[in-house]
């Protein structure tokens, strides 16, 4: 609120404490696509720095600032549906880079990534929100513009269609490791 | 923080949604929910940090705000200061581990090396200690933040913390020690020391944040401090109107 009333350098604070957390959520949403994650949090909190009058204070700020966060992911995903499919495609599997000594953890992990790859813009992100820890149901509810029980029947139906397409991956690495 | 729990967030969809699934099915997509919710992701890039704090300054020379070369003092010589601190824990542990190849299996020698372990981290916290009693907000900040770099934080380190939570009286400082108390909010004493601490903060931003702690911690006990602050009939309207909901939700 001290930033609202102009008070700029609070803003500081804020970055810091959501900085890991908007990263992480494009870096999800571009399939590890750190240059491009970078620039699209930079833009959500210019955003905010920019329209901080329009935060009343009536919500929690994690509401404030992933509604900023969703609206430019949508842009994003209109502009990215614009060039070739190949391109975006390509661009989709890219493999995440994670320095992480637990092999078995980088394998789900990197697994994970490319199986999130083949689910819509709309369930990699309700996906993505609904592990904010900052953020309750209702809130990914009010971003998204949907219903709280919408939004938790959306999330269990694009955990069911990650997990198929999950296992499917892990049986298809399975194969070719044998072979 | 709580984890979102699995089967209290899905477990009341319709029957066609969740309880229709087999068990083995259940089992699979919550082993998937388990690596989602775990994967805590990479850490921004130092290249968003520079970009972040250019635009803040750019920002706050045009609304005038001269509280802003405190913010990039804060930020550059923050990362300069844990840069230093991690070649000297790089030095120390170049030692430590030439003292160890040069020693090993000396019983003797592995006691010097716990010793100096021991120092080692004795001096981390005599040195954060120190820092935390500096006249200057920046050094009071880099000494907070310092914690959070320490393998372990004992009780002397929680309770300076927690006093500077309650009694510093500069906000950001108080807040960055919030932030970093959050993440010892398992432990009984700090939990304890989190509420007291609700009743001495005039800052809205940290109320608000207290009282956001305390709904994910659902912590009950911290509704009587929330009275007090309720009881203040100047309070800022938000807060007033946040601190009611909390109340409400923990009871």
């Amino acid at each position: 609120m001290k930033v609202v009333d102009g008070d700029v350098d609070k803003f500081g604070i804020l970055y810091e404490r959501y900085k890991k957390s908007m990263f992480g959520y494009f870096f999800r949403l571009t399939h590890g696509d750190t240059a491009v994650s970078e620039d699209l949090a930079h833009a959500v909190f210019y955003k905010a720095l920019k329209y901080k009058h329009s935060y009343r204070g009536t919500g929690t700020f994690a509401k404030w600032i992933f509604h900023i966060a969703h609206n430019i992911g949508v842009d994003y995903y209109r502009k990215m549906k614009r060039i070739s499919s190949s391109e975006y495609l390509s661009h989709l599997h890219q493999e995440d880079k994670y320095e992480n000594n637990d092999i078995e953890r980088e394998e789900d992990l990197s697994l994970l990534s490319r199986a999130m790859g083949y689910l819509s813009h709309e369930d990699r992100e309700v996906l993505i929100l609904g592990k904010i820890k900052e953020l309750r149901y209702s809130e990914i509810a009010e971003i998204t513009g949907n219903t709280e029980s919408a939004v938790k029947t959306r999330i269990f139906r694009a955990l069911k269609r990650l997990k198929d397409i999950y296992l499917k991956l892990e049986t298809t690495q399975y194969e070719r490791e044998r072979l | 923080m709580k984890e979102k729990d699995f089967n209290k967030t899905f477990g009341d969809l319709p029957p066609e949604d969740f309880s229709n699934e087999s068990r083995q099915e259940l089992s699979d997509i919550k082993r998937i929910y388990d690596i989602v919710i775990n994967d805590a992701g990479p850490d921004p890039p130092e290249s968003m940090d520079t970009r972040f704090y250019e635009m803040l300054e750019n920002e706050t020379l045009k609304s005038g705000n001269k509280k802003f070369g405190s913010i990039m003092t804060m930020a550059t010589s923050s990362a300069a200061f844990r840069r230093a601190l991690n070649i000297a824990a790089g030095i120390a542990l170049f030692i430590a581990g030439w003292l160890g190849a040069s020693f090993s299996g000396n019983s003797g020698n592995k006691k010097q090396l716990a010793l100096l372990t021991n120092e080692l981290s004795d001096l981390k916290e005599s040195l954060v200690l120190t820092m935390m009693k500096q006249s200057s907000p920046v050094e009071r900040i880099q000494a907070v933040t310092m914690v959070t770099t320490m393998d372990k934080v004992d009780s002397e380190i929680t309770i300076c913390l927690l006093s500077v939570l309650s009694y510093d009286p500069n906000d950001n400082v108080r807040l960055v020690a919030l932030e970093t108390l959050a993440g010892y909010a398992d432990i009984p004493e700090v939990r304890e020391g989190l509420i007291r601490s609700i009743s001495h903060q005039q800052s809205p931003l940290i109320q608000i944040r207290l009282a956001e702690l305390m709904l994910a911690l659902e912590e009950k006990r911290s509704v009587e401090e929330f009275r007090k602050i309720l009881s203040d009939i100047t309070l800022d309207y938000n807060v007033r109107t946040r601190l009611t909901e909390t109340i409400e939700v923990l009871l």
